[in-house]
């Protein structure tokens, strides 16, 4: 064997030089890479009335008047006018599975919503990530797209926009979770969910609908650690501002997809997404029980209890007031 | 270049071992070889290595992607021959952007893929490992069965654990491409799959 190219010494000093340059790199990473954005403002609920959350239950004839019921909705808890000024940034956000019409909300009812933001002077852009499929094609395919550019409003799939990473400060499942720059820079984030039965949350309306504004692969994420608590832990920090709820068709039994869709004719309405979850809940149960299609507890809705004990909002019926009105 | 004669028996060796990891014994035709799951509306696996020239035109016209070129491990004949790959994208033959005509069948200049009506198109059959998933663990989730777009595909039991019927299953990989676990505890095998008869 001929004379080692290189001598012991010289060989555990370039280890050494590594071992230094890989510990300066990594605080110099540490000091200079892209810090995660502060966690959303959430603002107060606006619909109060003597510390009450307002939920209004609005009836009608969903095949003719679903504009008027929206606007009674709304109006019924005190009116758009309380979130949206002009100039505002309002942000519609569906609810939508995939390319099915029935997992959707109805896009006259998202219409609706639209018009009332863009009366009240907001700049409409209607946002969602569908949980599967592509997102733009499911959005033209349930007739968000053409009734929402109808409407006034721009239609942004999110799978086109930025990525943001953000803090969840109050969250014990989710400490960081990645949205949209829309979302982020919103001023007012309406939520249109259809009142539906979901497999592992037993529903899903206005909570679960915020789920649309981070990618699929934190979808991935939320199921792979503690689902009911992640939904709780995202609404710490991207909150609908308003919820209106399509129960025109709600879908009951096995959601949410393929389950029995129940005429209800309903719109609801509400500034806290807890009540209205807790109250949307009771009603689509009542249904599938005068029905005889197996059902759920209120009471084990996890998601509902976890956002109200992260102060999110309230469950507790004594605390919220419940306005019901039927349109002649 | 000069070799001399022990580089050249070198050489040979060495292509003799890499053979055999090419799997130069399925090079003889004997009916269906492979185990990869084709496109929709692929003709029998017997004639579709002779069909297909591997001109790659699925692979570019399919919108999620799923359609990715075979490789040697896929057996010598089928290499760069279309397969899918649900990891990549589901095929969204039954319920998507190709539910009303498919696109790598539409494309197809020599026949290997046909243009068919989805209904009765069976890809292959999507397998669970219950050791994986996270409902079986005891986790909330039930991403498949909220996404299937075949009715009676998956269904729940009362713990609300996903069980798959091979029957219903058209093998489009969807439940397979959106599991969240990892590693993902379903997988799109090409049992069962029914192919285009040919001739026709």
């Amino acid at each position: 064997m001929s004379k080692v190219p290189i001598s012991r010494r010289k060989f555990i000093k370039i280890l050494g030089g590594l071992a230094v340059a890989a510990g300066v790199s990594g605080v110099l990473y540490e000091q200079f890479r892209p810090k995660d954005y502060p966690a959303k403002q959430v603002k107060p609920d606006a619909y109060t009335q003597d510390g009450k959350s307002l939920v209004s239950i609005i009836k009608g004839n969903s095949d003719a008047d679903i504009d008027a019921m929206v606007r009674a909705a709304v109006s019924a808890i005190g009116g758009i006018g309380k979130l949206v000024s002009s100039g505002k940034t309002v942000v519609v956000k569906p609810a939508v599975l995939t390319s099915d019409p029935n997992c959707a909300p109805d896009p006259k009812v998202v219409a609706a919503v639209i018009k009332l933001a863009r009366d009240a002077g907001g700049r409409v852009i209607v946002a969602e990530t569908s949980g599967g499929g592509n997102t733009e094609y499911c959005l033209s395919q349930v007739g968000i797209t053409s009734a929402s550019q109808a409407a006034g409003a721009e239609v942004k799939p999110l799978t086109r926009d930025e990525e943001i990473p953000m803090e969840v400060p109050k969250g014990t499942s989710l400490r960081r979770v990645r949205t949209y720059k829309t979302i982020y820079g919103a001023d007012v984030i309406i939520s249109v969910p259809r009142l539906k039965r979901h497999g592992n949350t037993a529903v899903t309306i206005s909570l679960k609908n915020m789920m649309g504004v981070i990618p699929q692969a934190e979808m991935g994420r939320f199921h792979n650690t503690s689902l009911s608590q992640c939904i709780a832990d995202l609404n710490t920090v991207l909150k609908p501002d308003l919820t209106v709820v399509d129960a025109t068709y709600a879908m009951a039994g096995a959601g949410p997809t393929g389950g029995t869709m129940v005429r209800m004719d309903t719109v609801m309405a509400s500034g806290d997404a807890v009540a209205i979850d807790r109250v949307g809940a009771q009603r689509l149960q009542e249904i599938e029980q005068q029905r005889g299609i197996p059902s759920f507890k209120v009471a084990d809705v996890t998601h509902i209890s976890a956002a109200a004990t992260l102060g999110v909002g309230t469950n507790d019926l004594s605390k919220i007031s419940i306005i019901e009105r039927t349109l002649e | 270049m000069r070799v001399t004669r022990r580089e050249f028996l070198r050489l040979l060796a060495e292509g003799a071992v890499a053979l055999g990891f090419l799997r130069i014994s399925s090079l003889v035709p004997s009916g269906s070889l492979t185990e990869v799951v084709r496109p929709p509306g692929s003709v029998e696996e017997e004639f579709f290595n002779t069909l297909c020239v591997r001109c790659g035109v699925c692979v570019e016209v399919c919108p999620t992607n799923a359609i990715v070129f075979a490789d040697y491990m896929d057996g010598v004949e089928a290499a760069n021959t279309p397969k899918i790959n649900p990891i990549i994208g589901p095929c969204e033959f039954y319920r998507g952007r190709c539910d009303t005509e498919m696109k790598c069948g539409k494309f197809c200049p020599t026949g290997a893929l046909q243009l068919i009506s989805k209904n009765g198109v069976k890809m292959g059959t999507a397998l669970l490992n219950q050791g994986i998933c996270l409902a079986y663990l005891g986790k909330e989730c039930v991403v498949c069965d909220e996404l299937c777009p075949v009715p009676d595909a998956i269904t729940l039991d009362e713990q609300k654990r996903p069980h798959f019927h091979s029957d219903n299953c058209v093998g489009c990989g969807i439940c397979v491409h959106y599991c969240p676990a990892q590693p993902k505890a379903l997988t799109l095998s090409s049992t069962g799959a029914r192919r285009v008869r040919w001739p026709r």
